[in-house]
């Protein structure tokens, strides 16, 4: 069915291309054009990369939150507490039953005295013990997050639809608590760093053009696959779906060439099950901001002949075939019908060396 | 000029970020000013002097020929603490039931500055402190009654200095009392043996007979108990429902406790009388009383220091339900 759909595309592709050719001036004067570079033509290959922010974080519902000065641990509140509290740690990643600790205040009657008590610091951050129905408390941080995006995408009229791949590189930091701030601890989770590894299909509409600006919309749903730092056997199944929802700004440096700047925000979570059924929702939702370029490729040839000077797109003769076919007078960067001027901008790159100058280009 | 020399301008940035001055070495400046203002309005300027805490003393009454303090003395004394615009936050005086008790510079009271004050007295003196923030709540406050960064006025009475022995002494003089008043001898009441002086000097007495089993090294100890003063009044209960489990001879408990349980079979019963040199000795006070469960909270005092005052005998009838 998949393999059907994807002739079916190209096929349609295929057909709208040439039938975009049947009526003009290529047909007209029979130039000739590669249909391959035409079809291809009709692609943009972007690349990207950029920086976000990933927030990892989760609500303990439904839970016993305890802490003392060595472990964190939770425990489903289904469960009877006795004097005694056995409790799970790595409930981002990779859950394990951590050892029982006692649940008594260590240094309430009966326990022993504490010689300096006042101030002592062996009383910081002693037991902490939380059932999360009375209180909501949950964990957040907010991660460095490095994406590498490339992207093949489609156009027709103003709709595009296409495919890509996105790596992304998380520096998690320990998860700050939401309340009690000042008696409970960050969370450390097992990982420090983790990755992403993204395939995703993409919809984008171009909903506004300003001078050489375009502006799409853009969703992008696939799947994310963690990186091994999280269990994947700890994880529910179809846990690994994501939705992105971003705007390409991009620069038009030429029909070709296009620099894109694409903030976006990209949901996705997943639930970790801990070995007594329970389960916890970890939600790593990111904003992002990607640079990159795109490029089409070009759908003719640049002039073969070094004397050649036309500056426009032109069509010469192929003394080897006898026909005629169109080539470009630009490289695929630089605008290919510019007018006066266009190209040959003052030399800006000379202003730094000129800068004593009085017109310092 | 920035654009021109980012360099100096970053230069000039860090002049300025390191001419700042420690926020706290201000406030503490700014209080000292007001410290010193208000000692000149009350004419106390001129005999006040400072110590290396920022507490400002000076004497009221002196008693030149009265008894020092000696390390770990044990001071009984009154007090009144106020703020500078003369609000009282507490008073201790002769009309209280007891005299305060504290053990000076171990650490045992709060805050941190009366700790300090205490160390100036002669037995029989009274001195007047100003305790700046840093030594007094610092941050804390409570209510309106001790607003945040309150600086504190104390004076202080110190009316005895006593020695851990005679403290231990007197402690002794109200456990033989209490076998008399609570009928520990009679036999026909508490039927199983006479009260008993352990060589800690602990008194045991067997309440109900047991089995043989004992707890030994490491023994997981499972117990109910009922903890109370002289006074009968309940300081701690623990019940069938949430019995106390401990590991024998770790020292996780109170010495006293652990002696007692020695000497106990499962199913036991039996009464300890536990002087507070195996309890909590000089335990840890809060001035004003009333910010004990606040500080207690707040991870600056122990948890027992809010059922169990400084050198304090405590009573506990115990059942021994389980030795594992």
């Amino acid at each position: 069915m998949r393999k059907l759909l994807l002739v079916i595309y190209f096929a349609t592709g295929i057909a709208m291309s040439v039938a975009g050719q049947s009526d003009d001036i290529y047909t007209r004067y029979n130039i000739y054009r590669n249909p391959f570079r035409v079809f291809v033509n009709k692609f943009s290959f972007t690349l990207s990369s950029g920086y976000g922010l990933t927030n990892y974080r989760h609500e303990l519902e439904g839970f016993y939150f305890y802490q003392d000065n060595n472990t964190q641990l939770i425990l489903s509140n289904q469960n009877e507490l006795g004097g005694i509290f056995s409790g799970y740690d790595g409930w981002m990643s990779r859950p394990f039953l951590a050892e029982e600790v006692a649940i008594d205040d260590p240094y309430d009657v009966p326990y022993d005295h504490l010689s300096n008590p006042v101030n002592n610091p062996l009383l910081r951050n002693r037991q902490v013990l939380v059932d999360t129905d009375t209180l909501d408390l949950g964990f957040s941080s907010m991660s460095p997050t490095v994406p590498i995006m490339l992207a093949i995408d489609y156009d027709i009229n103003k709709f595009r639809f296409g495919l890509g791949i996105q790596y992304e590189r998380h520096y998690v930091k320990p998860l700050k608590p939401t309340l009690l701030a000042d008696r409970i601890r960050p969370y450390q989770q097992q990982f420090e760093k983790t990755s992403y590894f993204k395939y995703f299909g993409l919809l984008g509409y171009q909903f506004y053009e300003w001078w050489d600006y375009t502006f799409v919309a853009e969703v992008q749903l696939g799947r994310a696959q963690a990186g091994k730092e999280i269990s994947q056997d700890a994880i529910g199944i179809g846990q690994n779906f994501f939705s992105n929802i971003g705007i390409n700004i991009e620069k038009n440096l030429s029909e070709y060439f296009r620099i894109v700047v694409r903030p976006s925000y990209d949901i996705k979570s997943y639930v970790v099950n801990l070995p007594d059924a329970s389960s916890v929702r970890n939600y790593n939702s990111a904003f992002m901001v990607q640079v990159g370029v795109s490029i089409n490729i070009p759908e003719i040839p640049r002039s073969p002949m070094k004397s050649d000077h036309v500056q426009l797109k032109h069509v010469i003769v192929d003394s080897s075939k006898g026909r005629l076919m169109e080539v470009r007078g630009q490289p695929f960067w630089k605008k290919q019908n510019p007018k006066v001027g266009e190209n040959h901008r003052r030399l800006w790159r000379y202003k730094l060396k000129n800068r004593r100058k009085i017109d310092p280009y | 000029m920035i654009g021109k020399s980012p360099l100096m301008f970053f230069v000039i940035v860090l002049i300025i970020l390191s001419c700042k001055k420690d926020p706290e070495i201000v406030v503490d400046s700014q209080e000292s000013e007001l410290i010193e203002t208000y000692l000149d309005s009350a004419g106390l300027l001129g005999g006040a002097s400072q110590d290396t805490s920022g507490l400002y003393f000076y004497p009221i009454t002196l008693n030149p020929s009265g008894k020092t303090q000696a390390e770990g003395s044990v001071l009984k004394f009154f007090y009144q603490m106020t703020l500078l615009n003369g609000t009282i936050v507490d008073t201790y005086d002769s009309l209280d039931a007891d005299t305060l008790m504290v053990k000076q510079g171990v650490s045992a009271i709060y805050p941190v500055g009366f700790d300090y004050a205490l160390g100036y007295l002669k037995e029989g003196e009274k001195w007047g402190f100003v305790l700046p923030s840093r030594i007094a709540f610092g941050d804390f406050s409570y209510s309106t009654l001790i607003p945040e960064n309150a600086i504190i006025r104390l004076e202080i009475e110190l009316l005895e200095i006593q020695s851990e022995e005679d403290i231990l002494d007197n402690e002794l003089d109200q456990i033989n009392t209490y076998i008399t008043s609570a009928s520990l001898r009679d036999t026909v009441n508490n039927p199983y043996n006479q009260p008993e002086y352990l060589p800690s000097g602990m008194l045991f007495k067997r309440l109900r007979l047991g089995g043989s089993r004992r707890p030994g090294p490491d023994s997981l100890i499972t117990i109910t108990y009922e903890g109370r003063f002289f006074d009968e009044s309940v300081f701690d209960r623990v019940t069938n429902t949430d019995p106390f489990e401990f590991y024998f001879g770790q020292s996780q408990v109170i010495s006293g406790l652990e002696l007692g349980i020695a000497e106990m079979a499962l199913q036991e019963s039996a009464l300890l009388v536990i002087p507070s040199y195996l309890a909590y000795r000089e335990s840890a006070q809060v001035l004003p009383p009333f910010l004990t469960e606040d500080m207690i909270n707040l991870e600056i005092i122990p948890s027992y220091s809010g059922k169990v005052g400084p050198y304090q005998p405590l009573i506990f009838e115990i059942q021994l339900i389980g030795v594992n």
